[in-house]
């Protein structure tokens, strides 16, 4: 029985991820799936359909043998404009999607959250519950939604919030995830501070788990990979597609989080690890569900003669500051639950081993000591033996919202570009969205500075000597005893 | 008269440990991967019948149920070689998984108990006169915590007579360990209660242990998960090879749990295996005398739970010695464990090693003359209670991990403090258990009898 996901993709850039997303998906699935049947893993993400004189029917799995006519994906599409759909359909996985799970408007939210949040979306709300609904009746047993979207902008972030609020009433018990781009600190979009805040409010609020992603730190992992490879061997951020695109390496790296992320559910492997079982051991109270990710080695191990330390070498580097997704330096922050899926072929002694390095080398909270979740997958990811990804719950997710806020205070002191906003919404949004921020970043500044409560003995009293005076005042001893 | 056994495997571990299980119960009985015996398999004087039945085609059955919240691990072996050995009414998967939380394995399992009841009450009505259950399962995911507790408590209830045997691996305890879970001491501590309550003997499996035996003694340098299943199963089936080889004594189970077991709760047994190997490896033990067999058993470093027995005392031990033993060997071996105090006894009870020998089966060949498995009953089993108890403090003081908990509307959070009461006077009762005045111990507050009623 296959557990279903379906994606959400909302705005330019939630298209863009997802679009590398199905590519990847794709060739995983090819490389595994040799006799091309409709497997159960396959089912995850695809539907197979026959496509009978124009009226598509659904296949489904069955025993797992039926051979793939037409994949479609389990995807929800939604832009307000038509650029980058358009792009989508003409492009060589165009036969992927179905045209009726589009929702798409022509003149955009002109990257202003409150035109995607109380315009397009109410207006598009009927749409998008049929739409839903649609795709959740295709599922045998839904796990979750999965969103990808952007912060900066206007659909991504204020469409893709009040879808979230929708998916919340509507299917309450099914996991809502997110992969929301933050934006950098130089953003192309002047007004990005707000539409991230009033975002970051719906996201405490409506998602289960949210994987925040830094375009710079992309940046930056792309940098660290191009300089010593120079063209060597395929890593983790080469499409199919020769004419690549500016953003398709990082859009590429986004997708591999994806993918391993939910690689436990498709393949199989001595210890798995399900969607729910992430929420349940990496989000210990409910509004911290920010977890970090990053993901190692970040490009293929061509030269065997490092296979043996390859492994070790690998757990140590996914705690650096280079593969992080997003620009924190977990190290120098606190813990409070880490989560590991490893795919390939890694002994779990090894993980064990490593494992305990990592303890030793982290602060982790001292009431959650022992908080370690890990998963293995058999299947490795694509021209890796084995690869990790590392999802932990670190309170050093604040700076990322502080200096954001930081960003958002400059302008809203001015009131600059409020106008465009106080259009749809109202102004004390503005201050609801900032005070929710204020206060999460708290949350994890209290997680930081909490420490471990001495033991305090309790003391009794032995003895008290006679006071004496000495110059100008008087003494007296105290004995003290341990009370056993 | 045949005494059947019930093996019931629960979520992913007690799946993939029944897999290898069975796998080795095959092999000894010579049962072909699809339940046929082979021609080689003529002997006949072994009792098949206490976990296999035999079906109109002459197919050999496990008495097994196979259990699991979520689809992947029994699709597993339903597409293994061993897939057509398993009566395929008796496998039963639903679809969401428990995701690691005991509340949603039990509830599950309460949801869903008319269909569990129906195939676990088919395979008793298929057994002439069944003994008891055997579950396999862990404590710390959420399925085998959580519908396994469910399981223990109407098993209790629908067969009141019939005796419960689990085998639980119970998470890495350790501060070396490597945890796989985060929430384990949560589920731990709600299965742990059941186990005491409910359960008439638990084996406990220890994953730090039999890493560290699968590197230390095997001599594996990256043992994978079914490596370290096969010693589980090792353990098993040498724990059942005298109702499965019927010799003088000890032919049922519950012969060999009465002397373990000198009072109620304290049913928490450490298992030693020696000598090890894995698929005829040469190992480092070269001289199998039965002397040497029995001292090995009782060091510290084969037995399979990480706590040490230095501390504490045995309240008994029963070893099953197979291979080729000359009897007299056996009172000589005995003497010089006495003499040389390579155990120590509860002072309020006789200093009991029993010795049990058993035969081999003739299909499977061991590079050793003997090998013998040890039962122990050890007070300081207590320590890994006391491990549980305090990681789980620090994480409830601090509420974190909860909401999962809450969103199963039938679950108390009061239910976390009814399990850590009873956890706390096991361990207490172990304690006490090593003194000499164990004997009167709990004879003054007579709440004690209530709670376990």
């Amino acid at each position: 029985m296959p557990r279903e996901l379906i994606t959400v993709q909302v705005g330019q850039c939630g298209n863009q991820i997802g679009l590398r997303f199905w590519d990847l998906v794709l060739r995983e699935h090819a490389r595994h799936n040799k006799d091309s049947v409709f497997d159960e893993s396959m089912s995850s993400f695809f539907r197979n359909v026959e496509i009978k004189r124009g009226n598509p029917i659904n296949i489904p799995v069955g025993d797992g043998r039926n051979s793939l006519q037409n994949l479609k994906a389990r995807a929800v599409i939604v832009d307000m404009e038509e650029g980058v759909i358009n792009q989508m359909l003409k492009s060589e996985l165009g036969e992927l999607f179905d045209q009726k799970h589009f929702i798409k408007d022509v003149s955009g939210a002109g990257n202003n959250w409150a035109h995607g949040f109380n315009y397009y979306g109410p207006k598009y709300e009927e749409t998008l519950m049929e739409n839903f609904r649609k795709t959740v009746e295709d599922c045998d047993s839904l796990q979750g939604f999965f969103m990808m979207h952007s912060l900066g902008g206007g659909t991504g972030s204020g469409v893709g919030s009040y879808i979230l609020g929708l998916l919340k009433e509507a299917y309450p018990e099914v996991y809502r995830f997110t992969t929301s781009i933050f934006p950098s600190n130089d953003d192309d979009v002047i007004t990005s501070p707000y539409n991230s805040i009033l975002s970051l409010n719906e996201l405490r609020k409506q998602a289960d788990c949210v994987l925040p992603v830094d375009n710079q730190a992309l940046l930056n992992i792309i940098q660290t990979i191009q300089a010593p490879l120079a063209g060597k061997g395929a890593g983790i951020t080469e499409g199919k597609t020769k004419e690549e695109k500016p953003f398709d390496k990082m859009n590429n790296i986004i997708a591999h989080l994806l993918a391993n992320i939910t690689c436990s559910m498709r393949f199989e492997g001595p210890l798995n690890v399900d969607l729910n079982e992430i929420t349940m051991n990496l989000v210990p109270y409910p509004d911290q569900h920010f977890l970090l990710a990053s993901m190692a080695p970040l490009y293929s191990l061509l030269d065997l003669k490092l296979q043996a330390r390859g492994v070790d070498q690998m757990f140590k580097d996914i705690l650096t500051d280079q593969h992080q997704l997003l620009c924190v330096s977990p190290l120098r922050h606190r813990y409070t639950a880490l989560g590991l899926i490893i795919r390939g072929d890694v002994a779990f002694t090894d993980v064990a081993k490593n494992i305990k390095k990592i303890k030793s080398d982290i602060d982790m909270i001292y009431w959650n000591k022992e908080g370690f979740k890990y998963g293995l997958c058999n299947l490795p990811s694509l021209g890796q033996p084995y690869s990790a990804l590392c999802l932990s719950n670190n309170t050093g997710v604040r700076s990322v919202f502080s200096s954001l806020q930081g960003r958002f205070d400059k302008l809203y002191r001015r009131k600059a570009h409020l106008h465009h906003y106080t259009e749809y919404i109202e102004v004390s949004l503005f201050e609801e969205a900032s005070t929710s921020t204020s206060d999460l970043i708290a949350q994890y500044l209290e997680l930081e500075n909490v420490k471990e409560p001495s033991f305090i003995p309790r003391l009794s009293l032995i003895h008290i000597s006679e006071p004496t005076r000495l110059l100008s005042i008087s003494y007296a001893v105290f004995c003290l005893k341990k009370k056993k | 008269m045949p005494r059947e056994i019930i093996t019931l495997q629960i979520g992913q571990c007690g799946n993939q440990i029944g897999m290898e299980f069975w796998k080795q119960l095959c092999k000894e009985h010579g049962i072909s991967a699809d339940g046929i015996l082979e021609e080689f398999a003529t002997h006949g004087d072994d009792r098949k019948d206490v976990f296999f039945y035999q079906a109109d085609d002459e197919h050999y059955i496990p008495r097994a149920v196979l259990i699991d919240l979520e689809p992947r691990v029994i699709n597993m072996i339903q597409n293994s070689p061993y897939s057509a050995l398993y009566n395929p009414e008796n496998y039963f998967h639903a679809k969401d998984g428990a995701g690691n939380c005991w509340a949603a394995g039990y509830y599950g399992g309460e949801r869903l108990q008319e269909e569990l009841l129906e195939m676990i009450e088919r395979e008793a009505d298929g057994s002439e006169s069944l003994e008891g259950f055997v579950m396999l399962h862990s404590i710390a995911g959420g399925t085998g915590s959580g519908l396994g507790s469910f399981l223990l408590e109407v098993l209790n209830d629908r067969f009141p007579k019939k005796l419960i045997q689990t085998y639980s691996v119970f998470p890495n305890q350790l501060e070396s360990g490597a945890s796989d879970t985060v929430v384990q001491p949560y589920n731990s501590l709600l299965t742990l209660k059941r186990l005491t309550m409910f359960s008439d003997c638990v084996v406990v499996l220890d994953n730090t242990a039999l890493d560290r035996i699968a590197v230390d003694r095997l001599k594996l340098v990256n043992p994978n998960m079914s490596q370290i299943n096969t010693l589980v199963s090792t353990v098993m089936s040498a724990s059942t090879t005298t109702l499965r080889y019927p010799g003088y004594m000890n032919n049922d189970l519950v012969g060999l749990l009465a002397s373990l077991i000198p009072t109620p709760r304290c049913h928490f047994l450490m298992t030693g295996y020696t000598p090890l190997t894995i698929e005829r490896q040469v190992s480092a033990v070269r001289k199998t005398t039965v002397l040497d067999v029995m001292r090995r058993l009782l060091q510290t470093k084969n037995i399979m739970v990480s706590a040490s027995t230095k501390k504490g005392c045995y309240m008994s031990i029963l070893n099953i010695i197979q291979g080729e033993v000359d009897a007299t060997q056996i009172h000589k071996s005995l003497q010089r464990i006495r003499e040389r105090k390579l155990a120590r006894f509860i002072p309020w009870g006789p200093a009991s090693i029993q010795v049990a020998l058993s035969k081999k089966s003739p299909y499977v060949e061991t590079a050793h003359k003997v090998s013998g498995l040890m039962l122990a009953n050890h007070t300081n089993i207590y320590a890994l209670f006391d491990r549980v108890l305090k990681q789980y403090d620090k994480l409830k003081k601090r509420n974190a991990f909860l909401e999962n908990y809450k969103k199963e509307k039938d679950f108390e959070i009061e239910e976390f403090d009814y399990s850590k009461e009873v956890v706390e006077q096991l361990v207490d009762e172990y304690k006490a258990a090593e003194k000499a005045d164990y004997g009167s111990w709990g004879n003054d507050d007579g709440k004690d009898e209530e709670m376990y009623k």
